[in-house]
């Protein structure tokens, strides 16, 4: 009862983080394993098991979300759904649906396009943040040169500028086999990128397969940074998988899971020292837990998510919550 | 049923982003499926990492060493593939049938990937007639007639590499009730243009497979077995969202208010809708030559629906 003084309290009351559930989420049913987009009631198992186990948002897929949008009728009454089971808000939104190839300049004014009609589609939904994919696979860009991240620097000011100003960050997220990845990559793009327009969006297992180590990239960077996927896996990719054709996510050499909740044996990410550094610079806001593939090798979202809960409540809050 | 060849459609193992994403996932059904005693798979373009030339290529590096992986597995070759494109789905472009502006997009994919697919073996380019009933409301003879150039045209297209373009009917598609169908049959060439029967997609239609087989046996040219306990009997593929649009496959929301989880079953399955012995002395009355394939989507568990599809062949059809 030591901690019980009135400026934990308040601290307890007014939290500098607030947690949220990327939504990757499948569950058995009577026609085998389906998303909560496979109606009203999976919907609401997702969200009531997601609001029980503590987290207070939920990051959609696009996809899921347009979802979500088509069965309730309107991004209104899909917002009001998941509020009505406890969720916040949606915070963060993972887009797809644009051309990729951000290194030819061809493609901007089109992507610009998209985005705008995302703004429109989801703006009753209230996001903080589109997330995206900077640039394409490794293996369909290479070599990336200087020019080529140029490019992709432009294409993502531009679009980030646009949805600035109806209110929606624009936030990029580094998959280890994506065209910007390496460290020394990612430091020309944020160079290259307007801190005004572009942001970071951190994901620790992707970064720490690539051999940039999050928590030191999160120092140099905490200024960009928008939010977080916190994962962590149990390998770093050293024989080059982040080229391998088609899809290094799911047919590298190294491993078939490379994605794993916080607190197994084996994982690499050091989520403790992140913790300390986001306590140091003082983060306020979001943090998104993501389980990426869970259910490979017979794994389940439902048990990930309470051990990731469990080691975010017994280990991460007590460093900085 | 000697001129009978069976396989069985992969795409119930993929249901999430998971499935079928790896060579060892898809070595595992391949066995299932040949173990149980279907020598073909019929492939789609939802099927994960064979879900077209790319992926197929990116992973077993050719058709010809694809087809010695099927081979190792213990299947012959691909004996169809399923081509979502031109039903309006956003997560394969959008095009629509029923858009002449589409066509040219919607032919031009078909006859590239019936080039591909011919080097696995396939015989068949199966696709959806129109897109959903609920977002192609009215369908007018017009309509009708615009998505039957779109697929004459597919079909020239898909006969250069000895593929033929075969049209799936499902109860939740623009092109459902029997009217439309034999309005879409007038409209096509039957040298270009085939049928796919879907015994449960017919039933749950309302359309008896068996009287319909009888009348139109000469525009059947593929077989999808699968069996349903239930009929659409309130209508339901009219209601907004029957079909959901995702990825990687659509979802059928058709039902669930009355609490149908799953429209499909296995042949055999008791309460089964569809008179399959009946079906199959029809096609042999008829001298059906080709590719009768189980599909099993909607399976709550996708190994034991191939096994007793596989017992329902050997035990009850080899002996109608």
């Amino acid at each position: 009862m030591a901690h019980s003084g009135p400026d934990i309290a308040q601290a307890a009351a007014t939290p500098n983080i607030k947690w949220s559930y990327m939504d990757h989420w499948s569950m058995v049913s009577g026609r085998g394993w389906v998303t909560p987009q496979n109606g009203p009631k999976f919907a609401d198992r997702f969200y009531k098991q997601i609001v029980g186990v503590g987290f207070q948002g939920v990051d959609p897929f696009e996809f899921r979300l347009g979802a979500q949008i088509q069965i309730f009728g309107s991004a209104k009454k899909a917002v009001e759904f998941a509020k009505d089971r406890g969720v916040e808000r949606f915070v963060n939104m993972f887009c797809i649906g644009y051309n990729e190839n951000t290194h030819l300049p061809e493609t901007h004014d089109e992507t610009l396009k998209v985005f705008e009609a995302k703004i429109k589609r989801f703006e009753d939904v209230g996001l903080e943040s589109f997330v995206v994919m900077p640039a394409v696979h490794y293996w369909k860009v290479e070599p990336v040169t200087d020019e080529k991240i140029k490019r992709m620097a432009e294409c993502w000011n531009r679009v980030g500028k646009m949805t600035k100003k109806q209110g929606v960050k624009l936030t990029c997220h580094h998959e280890f086999y994506c065209g910007l990845h390496h460290r020394e990559e990612l430091e020309k793009f944020y160079a290259w990128t307007d801190p005004e327009y572009v942001y970071l969006f951190l994901d620790t297992a992707q970064h720490q397969i690539s051999g940039v180590d999050p928590t030191d990239f999160y120092v140099k960077h905490h200024q960009r940074v928008s939010g977080f996927h916190f994962k962590d896996t149990h390998f770093v990719d050293l024989v080059g998988d982040y080229r391998t054709p088609p899809d290094p996510e799911r047919s590298a050499s190294t491993t078939s899971r490379w994605f794993w909740e916080m607190g197994t044996k084996g994982g690499l990410v050091d989520f403790p020292k992140l913790m300390k550094a986001l306590k140091e610079f003082k983060y306020k806001g979001w943090v998104s837990v993501e389980h990426d593939k869970a259910d490979v090798g017979s794994g389940n979202y439902a048990e990930s998510t309470c051990h990731t809960k469990w080691y975010i409540d017994n280990v991460l809050s007590k460093i900085y919550a | 049923m000697a001129n009978i060849r069976w396989g069985y459609a992969i795409n119930q193992w993929r249901n999430m982003e998971t499935d079928l994403a790896r060579k060892d996932q898809v070595e595992s059904a391949l066995k299932v499926v040949s173990v149980c005693g279907f020598e073909a798979v019929e492939l789609s373009d939802c099927d994960g990492i064979l879900d077209g030339p790319e992926n197929i290529l990116g992973h077993f590096g050719s058709a010809q060493k694809f087809r010695i992986f099927l081979n190792d597995c213990g299947i012959s070759q691909v004996s169809s593939f399923f081509l979502n494109l031109g039903n309006g789905s956003f997560f394969k472009g959008g095009f629509r049938s029923t858009n002449p502006d589409d066509h040219p997009i919607i032919v031009g994919a078909a006859g590239g990937i019936a080039g591909f697919m011919a080097q696995l073996g396939a015989e068949r380019l199966i696709t959806r007639g129109m897109p959903p009933f609920w977002k192609e409301a009215p369908v007018t003879d017009k309509k009708i007639k615009i998505a039957a150039e779109c697929w004459n045209n597919a079909g020239k297209a898909t006969k250069v590499s000895g593929v033929k373009t075969a049209v799936h009917v499902d109860f939740l598609n623009g092109l459902r009730n029997l009217d439309a169908i034999e309005t879409f049959l007038k409209y096509t060439d039957p040298e270009l243009v085939g049928l796919v029967m879907d015994t449960a997609e017919f039933t749950i239609a309302g359309i008896d497979p068996v009287r319909f087989y009888e009348k139109h046996h000469n525009r059947v040219c593929h077989f999808h077995f699968k069996d349903a306990v239930e009929t659409d009997s309130q209508d339901e593929y009219k209601e907004q969202n029957a079909e959901l649009e995702y990825w990687p496959t659509a979802i059928t929301l058709a039902g669930q208010k009355r609490g149908i989880e799953r429209w499909y079953y296995e042949m055999g399955t008791p309460g089964g809708l569809v008179n399959f012995p009946a079906l199959l002395k029809s096609m042999h009355k008829h001298n059906y030559e080709g590719w009768v394939v189980a599909e099993s989507d909607q399976s709550a568990h996708a190994e034991e629906s191939v096994m007793l599809n596989g017992w329902y062949k050997k035990q009850v059809l080899a002996k109608a």
